[in-house]
C-alpha cells in the first residue's frame, strides 16, 4: 500500500446540510453581554477572596530558579548614615503634561538686560522683616496665648488620643480624628456596590416598557433613585484615599442629641 | 420479449474535427454539435442539460441550421460504396422530417438558403455531386456533378435564392440556380495567379463580395458581380491554413487557423489586429453576442475537442478565451471506477488520463504524460492502455505503451512511482530497430488489500507486483500466454486471478503460489473476462462475437450466446448484484443483458465507432461506455427484466396440487 495522504474519496466533498445560522448580535445584546461578563468576573474575584484562606492560589507554587535562599538574606538590614525615611504618600504630584502640543521652531527673542532692568525698576523693596506698629487688640493681655482651660483640655485629649491611636496616627499620616480606609476594604465595598448595581440594573432593564399602572411607575422611580445613589457611592469610593472619621459628624450628633 | 432502447443520459465529447460543427442556434440558447453518430443539443450555460438527435448510423460529417432556426440538417460518412443519408430535422419538436438518400460515402457539407426554402448538399471525393433539395417536401430539384475537384465548401447568397457559391481546389464557382426549370448554370471566378485550396467561404450582407479562406492561410475577397479577385490578406499569413471564417457583428472577419489561432481581421484593410492561441486547430466559430464599442463574444470549437468562449473587448483590443467544455479527442482505451464509489471515474486515452465528475459531467483532473521516445513531445504515439484505482483510493495506476506502469496521486495528479520495464520482451532490444511492438502494458488489476498489482503485457506475461509504502518489487512473472494479455480480473479474496489473451486462451492463476490453476482454450481472440459477483462463473467475450459462460472451478463451458451478429465483442461488465451485464463491441451498440436468462433487454445507440470499454457504476445507476471516437457516453442503468405484465393464463400451480 503506497504511502500517500491523497485520496480519491476526498475529491468530491459531500454536499453540506443546512446548518442553523445565528444572526450577529445587536448593539444592545453586545452591551448586555459585556455587562454580564464583567459581573461574572467580579463575582468570581469576590468568591476567590472569600475562599482565600485555602492556601495560595494554584500555580503560585511553581518553582523558580531565581528565588533561592541567598547568603545573609535573613539577617536584618542596617542602614548607615542619615537615611531619611519619607512618607511618599503626600508627595506633591507633578502637574499634568500640557495637552496642547508645544510649538517648535518659534524663537522668542528676549533682551534679558532690559527685562531685568524693568523688573528692578518696578519692583518694590521687601519690607516684611521691618517691624510694624502693632494693632491695638494685639496689645491686650493674654493675646495670642491659649487659655489655660483650653490648654489643659487639649493636653488631656492629646494624651488620650496618643494612647489610643498611636499606631493608627502613624499610618494615617497624622490626620487627627480620622483613619484611612483600608485598600482591601475599599475594593471589597466597591465591588459589592457594583454587584448590587448590576443586579439592580438588570432588574431595571427587565422592566416592561409600558408603565401602565401606578406601582410600576413608582418602582421605576425607586430603581432610578437607587441606581443613581449607588453610582454616587461608587464614585465616592473610587477615590484613592478615603478618610473615615471616628467621631459622629456634627449634624448627626445634633440629630442624635435632640 | 422486445428490445427496448437504453436511454442516453449524457455525452462527454465533441466532434471537433467536423468543419463548422459547433453552431449556436439563432435563439442564442442552444449549442449544437456533432458527436459520433449523434447530434447534441446542449444548453448554452448548463452542461448537464443535453438532448440528442439520433438517426444516423455512422459518423456525422456535417451539421447546419437554417437561418430562421426552424430546420436542422446533418449528413454522415458511410462505408465505401454505401449511400450516405442526409437528415432534415425539425428543431422545435426535435423530430426527423426527411431522410434524403442520393449521395454516397460522405456528405461534405450542407447549407440552407436564406428563406429556408432550399437546401444544398455536396458530396465528398468519392461522390462529387452537388444537389439542391426542397426543404419542405424533401424532393431533389436539380443537381450537377462537381468533377475531379469536389466542392469543399458552399454557401447560399444572403438576399436571393438564385445564387450559390462553391469553393474547391484552385476554383471558385458561382452557380445560378433556376429552381423552376430545375437548372444549374455554373460560372468560374477569376482569381488571377492565386491558386489556392479554398476551404471556407462567407458572403457579406449585400451580396457584393465573398471572402474565401484558403489552405495557404490567407483570405481572398472576390466580387460576386464581375466574379473577379479584388483584395486579399492578411500578412503574414495564418499558419496551417484558414479553417473557418465568420463575420463579427461589426462587419469584420474572424477566422480560425489550423495552428489554433483565432484571428480578428479588419475590413477592408485585411489587417490582423488580434490573435489568440487555443489548443488544437480552430474548426468552427459561431458568434454568440455583441457588446458596445466593438466588443463581441463567440464560441470556438477546436480539433482537440475543446469548446471555448472567446471574448473580444473592443475598447482595449483584448481577446480572452474561457474553456467551457473539454473532452478526449482521441481513442479512449479504458474506464475505471474507484471501489464502491460512483461519483467519479477516470478514462485512459492517448497521452493522458482524465478524471471526471459523474454528477456534474466535468473534468476534475488531467494527467498528461509527454512522450519521451519521440522527439516531438506532443506526438500521439504514447498511449495509456489501461487504468485502475487502488482500492484504498490513494493511487491511480495505469499501464502505458512504453512498457511502464505509472502511478499517480488522485488529487494533484503527481507521479508517485513508475515501474520501469514492467512489460518488455527480453531480447527485444538485441538488433531490433523498432522495439515498440515488444513493449506495453495492456491490462492492469489490483488486489482488494491494495498491496499487489497484477498486470498483463503485450508479450503475454502476467506479472504480480508488490506495492509497499515507499517501494515496489516484482513478486512473480507468469508466462503462459503467447500473445498479448487483454484483460485481468481478480477474485475478491485475492486468491485467484483470471487473464485472457489474444492467443485464444484464458488462464486462471493462483495468487498465493503464483502457478496456473486452470485454463480455457477457444478459437477466439479473448477481449474481456469477468467473474460473476458470487465467483462461481466466468464470462468471456471476444472476436468470435459470442458471450460465453464458464464454470469458475473446472473451466468448462456452460452456455454460449450470440453477443452480436455482425462484429466482435470487445468489452463486458457484470453488475454488482449479478443480475445483469452490459456488453459493447465493434457493432457500436451498448447491450444490457439479463445474466440468468441470457437475453438482451436494452440496446443503446450513440457511438460512432468501436466501443472499447464499458462499465457499470458501482451504485448501479449509470452505464459508462467509451469508444474509439473519443466520446464518453453515460446511460441510465435499467433492470434487465421484461416490462410486459406477467401472463394471466399461466398457472403457477400444477392442476393436481392441493389447495
Amino acid at each position: 500500500m503506497w504511502n500517500s495522504h491523497e485520496s480519491v474519496y476526498k475529491i468530491i466533498k459531500p454536499s453540506e446540510a443546512y446548518h442553523a445560522f445565528t444572526p450577529p448580535q445587536s448593539a444592545k445584546e453586545l452591551r448586555d453581554r459585556k455587562v454580564d461578563e464583567i459581573t461574572l468576573r467580579l463575582k468570581q474575584t469576590m468568591r476567590l477572596k472569600a475562599a482565600a484562606t485555602f492556601g495560595r492560589p494554584l500555580g503560585s507554587f511553581r518553582p523558580s530558579a531565581r528565588n533561592f535562599l541567598r547568603k545573609h538574606s535573613k539577617e536584618p538590614q542596617i542602614l548607615y548614615g542619615a537615611v531619611q525615611l519619607r512618607c511618599t504618600k503626600h508627595e506633591k504630584r507633578k502637574p499634568d503634561l500640557p495637552k496642547e502640543r508645544p510649538t517648535y521652531g518659534k524663537v522668542k527673542m528676549m533682551d534679558y538686560i532690559k527685562t531685568n532692568a524693568e523688573q528692578m525698576i518696578h519692583s518694590s523693596p521687601n519690607r516684611s522683616k521691618c517691624p510694624k506698629k502693632p494693632k491695638r487688640y494685639a496689645l491686650r493681655r493674654g493675646f495670642a496665648t491659649v487659655p489655660t482651660y483650653l490648654a489643659s483640655r487639649m493636653r488631656t485629649l492629646t494624651n488620650q488620643n496618643n494612647k489610643d491611636n498611636l499606631e493608627q496616627q502613624a499610618a494615617d499620616c497624622g490626620h487627627k480624628g480620622t483613619r484611612k480606609l483600608d485598600e482591601k476594604e475599599r475594593i471589597t465595598l466597591m465591588n459589592n456596590l457594583k454587584l448590587k448595581w448590576a443586579d439592580m440594573n438588570a432588574r431595571y432593564q427587565r422592566m416592561s416598557v409600558v408603565l401602565d399602572i401606578e406601582s410600576k411607575k413608582r418602582r421605576k422611580e425607586r430603581y432610578e433613585e437607587n441606581l443613581s445613589q449607588l453610582e454616587r457611592d461608587i464614585a465616592l469610593l473610587s477615590r484613592s484615599v478615603i478618610l473615615v472619621s471616628d467621631s459622629v459628624p456634627a449634624k448627626v450628633q445634633k440629630a442624635l442629641t435632640q | 420479449m422486445s428490445v427496448r432502447p437504453l436511454p442516453l443520459q449524457a455525452c462527454l465529447g465533441f466532434g471537433g474535427t467536423v468543419a463548422n460543427g459547433l453552431i449556436l442556434h439563432p435563439d442564442k440558447k442552444t449549442l449544437i454539435y456533432p458527436l459520433g453518430t449523434t447530434i447534441v443539443l446542449r444548453d448554452r450555460g448548463d452542461l448537464t442539460k443535453q438532448e440528442f438527435l439520433q438517426g444516423h448510423n455512422n459518423q456525422v460529417s456535417c451539421v447546419t441550421v437554417s437561418r430562421s432556426g426552424r430546420y436542422m440538417a446533418s449528413g454522415q460518412i458511410s462505408p465505401m460504396g454505401f449511400s450516405a443519408p442526409i437528415i432534415i430535422w425539425d428543431y422545435a419538436s426535435r423530430k426527423l422530417v426527411h431522410k434524403l438518400i442520393l449521395h454516397k460515402v460522405k456528405i461534405q457539407g450542407l447549407d440552407f438558403s436564406f428563406d429556408d426554402e432550399l437546401l444544398t448538399s455536396w458530396g465528398g471525393t468519392d461522390d462529387c455531386k452537388l444537389v439542391i433539395w426542397r426543404t419542405k417536401t424533401g424532393e431533389a430539384i436539380c443537381g450537377s456533378p462537381t468533377p475531379v475537384d469536389y466542392a469543399i465548401a458552399a454557401k447560399w447568397a444572403n438576399l436571393t435564392r438564385n445564387t450559390l457559391i462553391t469553393t474547391a481546389d484552385m476554383k471558385i464557382n458561382v452557380w445560378e440556380v433556376d429552381a423552376e426549370n430545375r437548372k444549374l448554370y455554373p460560372s468560374i471566378c477569376d482569381t488571377g495567379k492565386r491558386k489556392r485550396v479554398n476551404q471556407c467561404v462567407v458572403i457579406d450582407d449585400k451580396d457584393e463580395y465573398m471572402y474565401v479562406g484558403t489552405r495557404s492561410g490567407d483570405i481572398m475577397q472576390v466580387s460576386l458581380g464581375p466574379k473577379m479577385y479584388r483584395a486579399g490578406g492578411p500578412l503574414p499569413m495564418i499558419e496551417l491554413g484558414v479553417l473557418c471564417l465568420q463575420f463579427t457583428p461589426f462587419k469584420d472577419l474572424v477566422c480560425g487557423g489550423g495552428d489554433g489561432t483565432v484571428n480578428l481581421v479588419r475590413l477592408p484593410s485585411f489587417k490582423n489586429v488580434k490573435k489568440l492561441k487555443l489548443q488544437g486547430g480552430v474548426t468552427s466559430l459561431t458568434v454568440a453576442g455583441q457588446g458596445d464599442r466593438g466588443s463581441f463574444e463567440l464560441y470556438a470549437g477546436t480539433a482537440m475537442a475543446q469548446i471555448y468562449l472567446v471574448k473580444y473587448d473592443g475598447a482595449t483590443n483584448a481577446m480572452t478565451a474561457m474553456l467551457i467544455q473539454r473532452c478526449h479527442f482521441n481513442k479512449i482505451n479504458d474506464i475505471a471506477f474507484p471501489m464502491k464509489y460512483s461519483d467519479l471515474f477516470c478514462t485512459a486515452s492517448t497521452n493522458d488520463i482524465r478524471m471526471w465528475n459523474l454528477k456534474e459531467m466535468k473534468e476534475i483532473l488531467r494527467i498528461e504524460v509527454p512522450n519521451s521516445e519521440c522527439e516531438a513531445k506532443d506526438s500521439l504515439n504514447q498511449e495509456c492502455h489501461c487504468c485502475a484505482f487502488m482500492p484504498d483510493g490513494k493511487t491511480i495506476i495505469s499501464g502505458w505503451s512504453d512498457g511502464r506502469i505509472r502511478a499517480f496521486a488522485p488529487q494533484t495528479g503527481k507521479l508517485q512511482y513508475t515501474i520501469v520495464n514492467a512489460h518488455q520482451k527480453m531480447g527485444g532490444y538485441v538488433g531490433a530497430v523498432d522495439t515498440k511492438c515488444f513493449q506495453g502494458v495492456y491490462a492492469i488489476a489490483t488486489t482488494s488489500d491494495s498491496l499487489r498489482i497484477v498486470s498483463g503485457g503485450v508479450e503475454g506475461n502476467v506479472r504480480v507486483w508488490r506495492i509497499g509504502s515507499q517501494s515496489h518489487s516484482m513478486l512473480a512473472s507468469m508466462k503462459a500466454h503467447t500473445q498479448a494479455c487483454t484483460y485481468i480480473a481478480v477474485k475478491k479474496d485475492n486468491s485467484e486471478c483470471v487473464s485472457c489473451s489474444n492467443d485464444g486462451s484464458c488462464m486462471v492463476w493462483d495468487l498465493t503460489k503464483y502457478t496456473r490453476n486452470n485454463s480455457i482454450e477457444a478459437n477466439n481472440f479473448f477481449k474481456s473476462v469477468n467473474y460473476h459477483p458470487d465467483e462461481s462463473q466466468l464470462l468471456t467475450c471476444g472476436t468470435d462475437r459470442k458471450i460465453t459462460f464458464w464454470d469458475a472451478y473446472d473451466c468448462q463451458p456452460i452456455r454460449v450466446i450470440d453477443g452480436s451478429l455482425s462484429a466482435d465483442m470487445l468489452s463486458l461488465d457484470i453488475s454488482p448484484d449479478g443480475e445483469g451485464f452490459v456488453s459493447g463491441g465493434g457493432d457500436r451498440e451498448v447491450k444490457l443483458w439479463n445474466y440468468d436468462e441470457g437475453h438482451c433487454y436494452f440496446v443503446g445507440l450513440g457511438h460512432s465507432s468501436k466501443i472499447s470499454r464499458i462499465k457499470i457504476s458501482p451504485n448501479m445507476q449509470k452505464v459508462v461506455s467509451v469508444g474509439e471516437d473519443g466520446a464518453i457516453l453515460i446511460w441510465d442503468y435499467k433492470k434487465p427484466i421484461s416490462d410486459s405484465p406477467p401472463d394471466k393464463n399461466v398457472n403457477f400451480k400444477s392442476p393436481n396440487s392441493p389447495e
